[in-house]
C-alpha cells in the first residue's frame, strides 16, 4: 500500500470510530431545547414546596419553565400492550381497561385516590336493605351518551344483563354472577343455566332480568342478591360494570333484550362481539379510533354531564385536554427516546431500566402528588414513586403433585433419593416452613425492586382487610431453615431422612420474568448453604407451558403473581385459599384445613358487619401463615414517569393500568 | 418461456399445501391447553374457563379435523381471525404487507443503486481510495448488529437532532390518513399521499422512513457491494473485455455494455433474495423504530402461538419466495443469453 492510501484508510476509520463514540456519548444529552439552570435549584432540595397544590413544583425547578409544552392539546401515553377488546363486558386486561375506564362510566366511582370511599357517578344515591340482599340505585338524570341518546335506568339494567348473559370464557363476568347466583358460580352456562335451570337458557336469562330490575318512571335500578355480599360496592366500580346504551348496542347488531334470542349472544369470540372495536359511553372522552397494536385515539366529550366536581379540587365540565392518544410501544429504547424528546407525556418504564431514566428526573413525587426537586441538571421529567400496586408475587407449593401420565421432570427422579422429590414432598409442613425460612426477603427487595416493594405476609396484601403490619410472618433465618428440614418426617425408601438424602426439585417461573428468576436463585443459594445436598434448579418455562402445567397441578413449586380484580379481601381469599381457587384449587391442601378455609371464606363474603369481617379475614391470614401454605414474597410498588408539564396526577390503585391514568383529571 | 413460467407457477399450490401440513404437524405437538393460552393472558380466574376456551376454538378436535376446517375456510377466501393483529388475517396482511413493501422499496432501491454503483467503482479502481473506503464501510456495516445501529441513529437523529422520528406518521398526518378525506389506494402512505395530492403527508411519511431505511441499507449495502465488486472484477478479467477494448470501443461502452451485464447475474440472485427477505419483514428494525410491518406481526404471532396468523403469513411468504425465484430465473435469461429456460 502506498503511503497516502494507508494514511487515508487510518483517517477514515478513526473518523468512523470517533463519530460512533460521539453518538454514543451524545445520546445521553438533553434535547435541543436550551435552558438556564438556576443554581438555587440545588439548594431548594431541603425545602419541599408543593404541599398546597399537587404537582405545582417549586418555581425554581430546573428547566420546567423554559421547556415548551409539546402537543398542548393532546395527552400522549406510551404503554406496552394493546387492548384486547373495547367491550366493557368482555375485556379483562388492563390495557383494555385503561381505554374503557376513560370512555365509559359506572354507577359509583372511587373518590379521588381512595379505594374504599365512593362518590356517586351514574347513580346519584343508593340504599341497601337491612338484610344486605337488596340494593336500590337512583339513576342520574340529564346524562347523555356520546351519540346523544339519554341515559335511562333501562340502559343500566340492560348493561348488567348483557354482560352476565355474555359471560365469555376467561372473562370478568364471574365477578358479577356470584352475588346474584351464588358464591360457587363461576360460569353462566355451567353453573347457572345447567346446574340451576336444567339447561334452560331462556329461564336462566329471565332469572337474570328478575335479579336486576329497572323503573324508568321512578328512575331507579334494583339489584336483588342471592345472599348478602360484602364486595358488592367494590365490584360495581370495575370496568365490567360499565353502562352501555341499549338502543345503540342493538343498532350495532347486539342483543335486543329478549330472552328468547339471548343464547346466541353467549360466549362470543372477541371478533364476533359487536362491541369489540366500537365505543359509545357517557364519559369525559369519546372514542375516535383504534389502530390495533398501534394506538387508541380519544377526543373530548364537549357535552359531558358533570358540572360540579365529585370531590374537592376535582375536575368538572369538559375535559381540560382536547385529545388523548394511548400508544403501544413495546420496545423500551424507542419509548424512552420519545419520552426524552417530549413526544410522550407519560410512559411505562420497566423496572430494569429505571436507572437509565432517573438522570432525567427533575422532581420526585409521592402518591398524592407532593413533589420535591432533585438536583439533576437539565432534567425534564418527574417521577411518582412508591405507588403501592394491588398485586403480589408469590411462590406456591403443590402438596400432592399430579403424576397421571408420568412423573413430571420438575420432580426429578420422583423419589426421595437425593435426585428428586416424591409427589407429596410439600405435604410436610416442616418442608414448607423450611423453604420460607430460607428465603431472604431483604436482599430480594433490594436487588430486584431497588427497595421499592414490601414483603407480603399472606394472601391479603397491605391496604386490604385481613392484613396487619404487625402480624406474625416468616423472616430469613438459615438456622430455623436447617432445623425445619431436620424436623421433617419424610423418609426415603431405605428409611433415611431428608437431611441425609438431600433432594432435587425444579423451581418454575415464566421466561422473561427476571424478577421471579432471581427469587428462585436466592432460594437456590440459601438451600445449598444450609445443606449442599439440597438442589433447587431454577427453570424458566414459556408462559403457555407454565400455565398448562400449573392448571394440571404438575408443578411442585412455582412463582406467579396475582393482580387484584376488585378491592375486597374475597378477591384474594378465593384464588389463594378456596378449594376451587385459581391457585389453591391444584395445591391439594389438607382436607380438614381446606374445609375450614372454605367455611371461613363463605362467612367472610356474606358477612355485613365490618368488624366481624375483619376478624374472619385476619383468621384466614393467620391460617395461611401457621400452615405455611405458600411462600408469600412481595407486594411491589410502581412508578409513573411523566413530563414536568403534566398536571393533576394522583395514584389510585383501582384505576386499570400500571399505573392507571384518569385523563379527565390531567392537564398540560 | 411461457411454458416454463406456467410450470413454475404450478408448483405453488404444492408448496403451499406442504407448508400448511408441516405447520399443522408442528401444532399437533402442542397440547390444547398450550394453544388455548393465546386467548388467556393470565391464569384463568375460574376453573372452567380453560376448558370453555378450548371448546370454543375447537382446540381439542383431532389435528386433521382442525386442518380440514382451516382448509375449507381458506378455499372460501377466509384466512381466519388473527388474535395477534386483532383483525381478520387477510386484513392484517393488507395492512402490514404494504407497510413492509413501502419500507422495502424505499430501502431496496438505495441499497441496490448505491451498492451496485459503489461495487463497480470499487472494482474499477481496485485497491484505490474508493475501494478501500468501500470495503471498510462494508465490513463495519455487515458486522453491526441491526438493533445497535438502529438505536444509535435513533438517539442521534431523533433525540439529539430531532430530525427523523420513529413510527410511520406524525399524529397530525395519522389523523388525516384515517379520516374520510383521505383515500387509501395502496396502503403505502408515500404513494397514497401523492395520489391524494397531499405533499405534506408524503414528506412526513418520508421523514419517518429515513431512519429504518438507513438502518436496513447500512447493513445490506455491504453484501451487494462485495458481490458486485468481485463479480465485476471477474468479468473485467475475461477475454471478451480485452477483445472489446481491442475493437476500439470506449471504456464507457466496455463497462456498461459488456462487463456489467455479465457481472449482474450473481447480484440479481442476491438482490432477489434480499428483496424477499425485506418483504418478510424485518422484525428488529420494525421494533426499534416502532414501524408496524410484517416482521413484528409475524414474530408476535409466533411467540403467542397464534397458529392462524402464522399460517396465513407463511402462505404469503411461501408464495412470495416461489414468485421471486421465478422472476430471478427469468431475469437470468434476459441478462445472459447463454442461459436458456426449458
Amino acid at each position: 500500500m502506498s503511503f497516502p492510501s494507508k494514511h487515508l484508510t487510518l483517517t477514515i476509520s478513526s473518523m468512523v470510530i470517533l463519530s460512533m463514540v460521539l453518538v454514543a456519548c451524545g445520546g445521553a444529552a438533553t434535547p435541543a431545547v436550551s435552558t438556564s439552570v438556576p443554581t438555587e435549584a440545588a439548594t431548594s432540595v431541603g425545602q419541599p414546596t408543593a404541599t398546597e397544590a399537587p404537582t405545582s413544583g417549586p418555581t425554581t425547578a430546573p428547566t420546567s419553565a423554559a421547556a415548551q409544552v409539546k402537543n398542548p392539546d393532546t395527552l400522549i401515553d406510551g404503554e406496552i400492550s394493546d387492548p384486547q377488546s373495547l367491550d366493557p363486558a368482555w375485556a379483562y386486561d388492563t390495557a383494555s381497561g385503561l381505554v374503557i375506564f376513560n370512555v365509559y362510566e359506572t354507577l359509583i366511582f372511587p373518590k379521588k385516590d381512595s379505594y374504599s370511599d365512593y362518590v356517586p357517578m351514574l347513580a346519584t344515591s343508593w340504599t341497601i336493605s337491612p338484610d344486605g340482599k337488596t340494593y336500590t340505585f337512583n339513576i342520574r338524570q340529564g346524562v347523555t351518551f356520546h351519540d346523544g341518546e339519554p341515559l335511562t335506568p333501562q340502559d343500566v339494567a340492560y348493561s348488567f344483563w348483557r354482560g352476565m348473559i355474555q359471560d365469555r370464557a376467561g372473562g370478568p363476568q364471574w365477578i358479577l354472577l356470584q352475588p346474584f347466583f351464588g358464591l360457587n358460580v363461576q360460569s353462566f352456562q355451567d353453573d347457572v343455566v345447567t346446574k340451576q335451570f336444567g339447561g334452560n337458557f331462556v329461564a336462566a336469562c329471565e332469572a337474570v332480568q328478575k335479579a336486576i330490575t329497572f323503573d324508568n318512571q321512578a328512575g331507579t335500578v334494583t339489584m336483588n342478591l342471592k345472599q348478602p355480599y360484602g364486595p358488592m360496592l367494590p365490584i360495581l366500580t370495575g370496568t365490567w360494570a360499565s353502562i352501555v346504551s341499549m338502543p345503540w348496542v342493538i343498532q350495532q347488531g347486539g342483543w335486543d333484550g329478549k330472552c328468547s334470542d339471548a343464547q346466541k349472544y353467549h360466549n362470543p369470540a372477541a371478533n364476533q362481539d359487536e362491541l369489540f372495536n366500537k365505543m359509545n359511553g357517557t364519559g369525559p372522552y369519546k372514542f375516535v379510533r383504534w389502530q390495533p397494536n398501534t394506538e387508541v385515539d380519544l377526543t373530548r366529550n364537549d357535552n359531558y354531564w358533570l358540572k360540579q366536581p365529585l370531590w374537592d379540587g376535582g375536575p368538572s365540565g369538559p375535559a381540560a385536554v382536547k385529545n388523548v392518544i394511548i400508544k403501544t410501544i413495546p420496545e423500551f429504547g424507542t419509548r424512552f427516546a420519545s419520552l426524552k424528546t417530549g413526544d410522550l407525556d407519560m410512559a411505562y418504564v420497566d423496572t430494569q431500566y429505571i436507572s437509565q431514566v432517573d438522570p432525567l428526573v427533575a422532581q420526585t413525587c409521592d402518591a398524592s402528588g407532593n413533589c420535591t426537586p432533585t438536583n439533576n441538571a437539565g432534567a425534564t421529567l418527574k417521577v411518582y414513586k412508591g405507588l403501592v400496586s394491588p398485586e403480589s408475587a408469590d411462590i406456591f407449593f403443590t402438596q400432592k403433585v399430579n403424576t397421571t401420565g408420568g412423573i413430571p421432570a420438575e420432580l426429578g427422579s420422583g423419589k426421595l433419593d437425593g435426585n428428586g422429590i416424591p409427589p407429596d414432598f410439600f405435604s410436610d409442613i416442616n418442608i414448607r416452613k423450611a423453604f420460607n425460612y430460607c428465603f431472604d426477603w431483604n436482599t430480594y427487595i433490594q436487588q430486584v425492586y431497588n427497595g421499592e416493594a414490601q414483603q407480603a405476609y399472606g394472601p391479603f396484601i397491605s391496604g386490604e382487610i385481613g392484613y396487619d403490619p404487625n402480624q406474625p410472618h416468616y423472616t430469613f433465618d438459615l438456622q430455623k431453615c436447617a432445623d425445619s428440614f431436620k424436623a421433617s418426617t419424610l423418609k426415603s425408601a431405605d428409611g433415611k431422612s431428608v437431611w441425609d438424602t438431600g433432594f432435587y426439585v425444579q423451581f418454575i417461573y415464566n421466561t422473561g420474568n427476571d424478577q421471579r428468576k432471581v427469587a428462585g436463585e436466592i432460594l437456590q443459594q440459601n438451600l445449598a448453604k444450609v445443606n449442599p445436598k439440597f438442589k433447587l434448579e431454577v427453570v424458566g418455562e414459556p408462559f403457555p407451558l407454565e400455565l398448562s402445567d400449573q392448571t394440571a397441578g404438575r408443578l411442585p413449586i412455582y412463582m406467579i403473581g396475582w393482580l387484584e380484580d376488585y378491592h375486597d379481601p374475597n378477591d384474594w381469599a378465593t384464588p389463594f385459599l378456596a378449594s376451587n381457587g385459581t391457585y389453591s384449587g391444584t395445591q391439594a391442601f389438607d382436607p380438614t384445613l381446606q374445609k375450614q378455609l372454605d367455611q371461613l371464606i363463605l362467612q367472610g363474603v356474606t358477612e355485613t358487619d365490618q368488624a366481624k369481617r375483619q376478624a374472619i379475614y385476619a383468621q384466614l391470614q393467620n391460617l395461611a401463615y401457621e400452615n405455611a401454605l405458600d411462600l408469600f414474597v412481595v407486594q411491589p410498588q410502581i412508578r409513573s414517569y411523566q413530563q414536568l408539564w403534566v398536571k393533576g396526577f394522583y395514584f389510585n390503585p383501582l384505576y386499570p393500568g400500571a399505573p392507571g391514568y384518569y385523563f379527565y383529571s390531567l392537564s398540560k | 418461456m411461457i411454458n416454463y413460467i406456467i410450470r413454475r407457477i404450478l408448483i405453488l399450490p404444492i408448496v403451499l399445501i406442504g407448508i400448511s401440513v408441516l405447520i399443522f404437524a408442528m401444532l399437533s405437538t402442542l397440547t390444547p391447553i398450550e394453544r388455548a393460552t393465546l386467548y388467556i393472558s393470565s391464569p384463568p380466574r375460574t376453573a372452567t374457563a380453560m376448558q370453555q376456551i378450548i371448546h370454543t376454538y375447537g382446540l381439542d378436535k383431532p389435528i386433521y379435523v382442525q386442518y380440514w376446517n382451516w382448509v375449507k375456510e381458506v378455499l372460501h377466501g377466509n384466512l381466519g381471525w388473527s388474535k395477534t393483529a386483532q383483525m381478520p388475517v387477510m386484513d392484517a396482511i393488507k395492512l402490514y404487507f404494504p407497510a413492509t413493501l413501502e419500507l422495502s422499496i424505499w430501502s431496496f432501491v438505495p441499497i441496490m443503486v448505491i451498492g451496485i454503483w459503489l461495487g463497480i467503482q470499487a472494482a474499477l479502481h481496485q485497491n484505490g481510495i474508493i475501494d478501500q473506503a468501500a470495503r471498510l464501510f462494508s465490513i463495519i456495516g455487515y458486522s453491526f448488529p441491526t438493533f445497535v445501529f438502529g438505536l444509535l441513529v435513533l438517539m442521534l437523529f431523533y433525540v439529539d437532532l430531532q430530525w427523523f422520528p420513529p413510527g410511520r406518521l406524525s399524529d397530525w398526518a395519522n389523523n388525516i390518513v384515517y379520516s374520510s378525506a383521505f383515500h387509501q389506494y395502496t396502503g403505502m402512505v408515500t404513494f397514497d399521499a401523492i395520489l391524494n395530492g397531499r405533499f405534506d403527508i408524503f414528506l412526513d411519511a418520508l421523514r419517518h422512513l429515513v431512519l429504518p431505511a438507513l438502518t436496513l441499507a447500512y447493513v445490506d449495502w455491504a453484501l451487494i457491494l462485495r458481490v458486485m465488486r468481485s463479480s465485476m472484477l471477474e468479468a473485467l478479467n475475461q477475454d471478451y473485455i480485452t477483445t472489446a477494448r481491442a475493437k476500439g470501443l470506449s471504456e464507457h461502452m466496455v463497462i456498461n455494455n459488456h462487463a456489467r451485464p455479465n457481472a449482474m447475474i450473481p447480484v440479481a440472485t442476491i438482490g432477489g433474495l434480499l428483496l424477499v427477505g425485506l418483504l418478510n419483514g424485518v422484525v428488529i428494525t420494525e421494533t426499534v423504530f416502532n414501524y408496524r410491518g410484517m416482521g413484528l406481526f409475524t414474530a408476535n404471532a409466533a411467540l403467542s402461538l397464534d397458529a392462524i396468523s402464522t399460517l396465513g403469513v407463511t402462505l404469503l411468504i411461501a408464495a412470495l419466495y416461489v414468485v421471486a425465484n421465478l422472476v430471478v430465473d427469468v431475469l437470468y435469461a434476459f441478462l445472459d443469453p447463454r442461459i436458456r429456460l426449458n
